[in-house]
């Protein structure tokens, strides 16, 4: 499982690096440009956090040239396993992006004070950035390995908008029952989309594992 | 000698495209070279594939190391060593980085045996695997397939491609490894002076079918050709003759006991074979005994 982790690793590092510098200099440029404007770190956190893992998942998933995807097959590894370690991979670059993002919002209040009406809203905004990640990365794995025409961006914008979309159908229905929402109601929402965002994760891995052990080389 | 691969009546067919293995049966003893040939899309990467699991037989068995290998066997496939043809690993690694890898996926990687193989060939470890030419390629495969000390080595086309230099060290390098009792080579190739080198059993598929299999000694020194004119071959038994192939004033017969042949047929000259030669009379020629049956 070890070796898979820094197969990928060395998969992903070059983009992810990339990204990385990129997203660090945008926060940068937030905290120093963006004042005090709360709707620029809303829109970073989402940035940065789906950002890293659509590119996360792409690049784990985009199709190695040669025989390395039949060769890693013969390896004394279960299919599984390879598919574990993927999603393991696009876990760790999710933590990634949530602790950029973590570290801006800090930096942010640190300099300018909590600039938001409800300490709840930073909550809520990191919880939806993570479900969207979540969902559009079940979505993504199951799709990207039945596919087999490397159409690994298509399926990832796919995924994506597919993954926001389940979010805003979340964010609607709670709405809908939920009229005027308590601090407390809103923690429990907070977390439940988490909760449900991780469950279909787990789902989508046990889905996947089953059909790449059907799946020819 | 204990069988360290067994195939038995194995089958796959393809629903895309058509094509079907058949009654895929031989084994491969401990110890020896087993050249399994044929020309390209005969067959052999399906054959191989389903041994190693990659592509799910319809029917049969396949043994190794006395078992069926599932996805589950995880323990079998660390005697396995796999080379195939083109490029094996992934351009954005360096070799030291594959190293790296597979030092944690295989329990008995050994990184001096590795270490002592990219000298051996000359191989830059610190270099990305992309800029390797394809001769390196195939070197480094090799040295990946060897390093984790496995039993079996599944070589598909692994020297197809390249030039007689650097085929000769990698078959220098598998004839070492055979020198261990217990080690065994299934080598599939349609180079047949490789195998003619190395070989001890030659197994020949074509379309998808199992025509031959005996041993290289057998091939080369009990099979012959008989060079015949019109008037000749109108004398040799039909039962004498496994394949034979009009050319232009000659027809040329495969026989399977030269000896027997030069007291029968005292007037009729017959030469010794070579496998390509073998191969070109049983796929090109009429009136073998595979092509009867079907």
């Amino acid at each position: 499982m070890l070796g898979l982790i820094r197969n990928n690793h060395y998969k992903i590092i070059s983009t992810f690096k990339l990204l990385l510098i990129f997203f660090v200099f945008i926060g940068f440029a937030v905290l120093v440009f963006g004042k005090r404007n709360t709707s620029l770190l809303t829109v970073y956190s989402y940035l940065s956090i789906v950002g890293l893992s659509l590119s996360t998942a792409i690049r784990l998933r985009k199709n190695n040239t040669g025989k390395w995807d039949q060769y890693i097959l013969t390896f004394p590894i279960k299919r599984s396993d390879i598919v574990k370690s993927e999603f393991i991979t696009q876990a760790i670059s999710l933590i990634v992006g949530v602790l950029i993002t973590g570290i801006l919002f800090s930096s942010f209040f640190a300099i300018y004070g909590f600039l938001f009406d409800r300490y709840i809203d930073t909550l809520l905004i990191f919880s939806s950035s993570i479900g969207i990640s979540l969902f559009m990365s079940a979505v993504f794995f199951p799709f990207s390995y039945r596919d087999n025409k490397d159409r690994t961006e298509v399926i990832g914008i796919i995924s994506l908008l597919i993954g926001i979309g389940l979010m805003i159908g979340i964010i609607t229905m709670l709405n809908t029952i939920f009229k005027n929402p308590t601090d407390t109601q809103l923690i429990i929402i907070g977390i439940g989309v988490q909760v449900l965002a991780i469950v279909t994760y787990l789902i989508s891995f046990f889905y996947t594992s089953s059909a790449f052990l059907r799946q020819e080389f | 000698m204990k069988d360290i691969l067994k195939l038995d009546k194995v089958g796959k067919r393809y629903a895309t495209s058509n094509f079907e293995i058949k009654d895929i049966s031989f084994s491969l003893p401990e110890g020896n070279i087993l050249g399994f040939i044929g020309e390209n899309g005969a067959g052999k990467t399906t054959t191989i594939n389903c041994i190693l699991n990659t592509i799910e037989k319809d029917s049969g068995t396949i043994k190794i190391f006395g078992r069926e290998m599932s996805d589950e066997d995880t323990d079998i496939r660390e005697h396995i060593g796999v080379v195939y043809d083109g490029n094996n690993f992934p351009e954005y690694l360096t070799a030291t980085q594959l190293a790296s890898i597979l030092e944690k996926i295989y329990k008995n990687w050994d990184s001096l045996i590795y270490k002592g193989y990219m000298n051996r060939f000359n191989l830059p470890e610190s270099q990305k695997i992309k800029t390797y030419s394809r001769g390196m390629g195939m070197k480094l495969a090799m040295a990946v397939a060897l390093s984790h000390k496995p039993k079996l080595l599944l070589l598909d086309e692994a020297t197809s491609g390249l030039d007689p230099i650097m085929r000769d060290e990698i078959l220098d390098v598998l004839l070492e490894f055979v020198k261990e009792e217990d080690h065994s080579i299934l080598l599939s190739s349609h180079i047949t002076s490789d195998l003619e080198k190395i070989a001890d059993y030659i197994v020949f598929i074509h379309q998808g079918r199992i025509i031959l299999h005996k041993t290289k000694d057998e091939l080369i020194y009990d099979y012959a050709v008989m060079r015949c004119s019109q008037k000749d071959f109108k004398n040799i038994a039909t039962e004498d003759m496994i394949a034979y192939r009009e050319k232009a004033h000659q027809i040329d017969v495969l026989v399977s006991d030269k000896n027997k042949m030069c007291r029968k047929y005292k007037n009729i000259i017959i030469d010794n074979t070579s496998l390509d030669e073998i191969m070109l009379l049983l796929v090109k020629g009429k009136n073998h005994a595979w092509s009867n049956q079907e």
